[in-house]
């Protein structure tokens, strides 16, 4: 199993966040995290890469623990590193530095990893396509370039867990096809992908498995094939999931 | 551990400032000690004052101003453009999404800040100690070696201070709250030794100028001991303070 969340919650001060959420992701997974804004997605996706300390349940990747069953804390020094080893990560906005270039940057998150070279620095700028602007600062990237960018950080490492919030966030339809190309060629080399998103269309096109969460909770966990046997399609899916939802909530 | 320090170091080198301000630096210290040369020298020829400037002090003369004003203000400003300033543009999830521990993190940022501190201390001792020897205060390999120490002393409360400063960054968000605080911070700490003299020996930047109890005649075992222990345990104080702020926050 590539990640396992049990019980994973996330209370903030507000009292939203996450509420006891429960996921598995085998190699080949993609599991899409469906929801509106506020929901919870961005907070398990962070609680899972340890950005975020979890009020509740625990985390492992590959088997390493990130925390621990009861939210007690972080796991320790080389486990917590293993754990982190495997993962690659685009969470809200690319965490670019302006007076740096896209290969600069590129090359300070290498560091992270003895096998990373100057080599696959080159094949993820060609894979976002980014080379011909490897060498400009990123504080004059468009969105969709510091997109680009963000997403090429995340596959630095050849990760076998993809952590992706609402990649396709600035990019334009040319964009928006190329990272699900880039997300499904990943789950065929074995990697397993967690990504969120707000627009149905997106998850229904490259997800194999779907959560659908709101309000802080995972209302249903669901098989790609099994959504569509049932619904026409994600989307009335999705609305058929939230009707239920809050006429369960009134009946209550 | 290493990598994350040599990235911490890019991230300082990278800002223009930190070239900047070791060019000022070199030069303020050369005019600091030359000035006091110059006028000492002017004084003796024009008005038979005596010699008023110790000649063998020319390497350390502007450590004082560096102690105490000029380093401060240089690590206020790295921590606050590596903690602070990373906090606030959330390029520290750069680093925290990577196989690294928030401990190693930390300790990388403060490694940097010091190794950037010790290497501007020894670029201003080699222009201090050059412009001795030419002015003829350096007539002696201990002359040097004193002056070398003074220098590796200074980086002690230094590295206390960045602690302390590290540790402020944890609690104030904004980079430019936190700069002014410990700019306060730093001031209240100076002048209260003077109003409450019983605090003197427990506030660590009584001691930011240590090296000096190691100039001359060597104080009591007793009073170096207490002064370096008050800097090891305040340092451990905000350095594990710190740490644990660093832990438990989200981003």
């Amino acid at each position: 199993m590539v990640l396992q969340t049990i019980g994973l919650t996330k209370l903030y001060k507000n009292n939203r966040g996450a509420r006891d959420v429960s996921l598995a992701l085998m190699p080949g997974d993609i599991l899409g995290l469906l929801g509106p804004n506020g929901s919870g997605k961005t907070t398990v996706m962070k609680s899972c890469v340890g950005l975020l300390r979890p009020t509740g349940g625990g985390v492992a990747i590959e088997g390493h623990t990130v925390w621990s069953g009861g939210g007690s804390g972080r796991s320790a020094g080389k486990e917590y590193e293993d754990a982190l080893r495997g993962v690659g990560a685009l969470i809200e906005a690319p965490s670019l530095f302006d007076r740096m270039t896209a290969r600069q940057n590129l090359r300070l998150a290498a560091a992270y990893y003895p096998d990373v070279t100057e080599e696959r620095i080159g094949e993820v700028l060609d894979i976002v396509e980014m080379t011909p602007y490897a060498d400009e600062k990123a504080g004059g990237y468009s969105l969709g370039m510091r997109q680009r960018l963000g997403l090429a950080l995340a596959l630095l490492n050849r990760p076998r867990l993809l952590v992706l919030d609402e990649p396709a966030n600035g990019l334009d339809i040319e964009g928006m096809v190329a990272i699900r190309d880039i997300v499904k060629a990943a789950a065929a080399g074995g990697a397993a992908v967690l990504i969120s998103s707000h627009l149905a269309h997106e998850i229904e096109l490259c997800a194999t498995h779907v959560g659908i969460m709101y309000d802080g909770a995972v209302l249903s966990l669901s098989s790609m094939e099994d959504i569509l046997a049932a619904s026409p399609s994600l989307e009335e899916f999705f609305l058929a999931e939230l009707a239920r939802y809050r006429k369960g909530g009134a009946a209550a | 551990m290493k990598a994350a320090i040599r990235n911490e170091l890019k991230k300082l080198i990278l800002h223009k400032k930190y070239t900047v301000l070791l060019i000022i630096g070199v030069l303020l210290g050369l005019a600091w000690s030359l000035t006091g040369y110059l006028l000492s020298a002017a004084l003796n020829a024009f008005m038979g004052l005596g010699v008023l400037w110790d000649f063998n002090s020319v390497p350390t003369s502007s450590l004082p101003m560096f102690a105490h004003f000029y380093l401060p203000m240089m690590i206020f400003m790295a921590v606050t453009d590596l903690f602070a300033g990373e906090y606030g543009d959330q390029t520290i999830r750069a680093a925290l999404v990577r196989p690294i521990t928030r401990l190693k993190l930390y300790t990388a940022k403060l490694s940097a800040i010091m190794i950037y501190i010790t290497g501007f201390l020894g670029v201003v001792f080699t222009a201090n100690l050059i412009a001795g020897v030419f002015v003829g205060g350096v007539d002696s390999p201990w002359v040097a070696l004193r002056s070398l120490a003074s220098f590796a002393l200074t980086l002690v409360p230094l590295a206390v201070l960045a602690c302390f400063a590290a540790l402020g960054a944890q609690i104030i968000k904004s980079g430019s709250l936190l700069m002014f605080s410990m700019i306060l911070s730093l001031l209240l700490m100076s002048v209260l030794p003077l109003l409450l003299p019983f605090t003197r020996n427990m506030l660590f930047t009584s001691f930011l100028g240590w090296y000096r109890m190691f100039a001359g005649a060597l104080p009591m075992a007793g009073v170096l001991v207490n002064t370096a222990l008050t800097l090891l345990a305040s340092g451990a104080v905000f350095y594990l303070a710190g740490t644990i702020t660093f832990d438990r926050k989200d981003f």
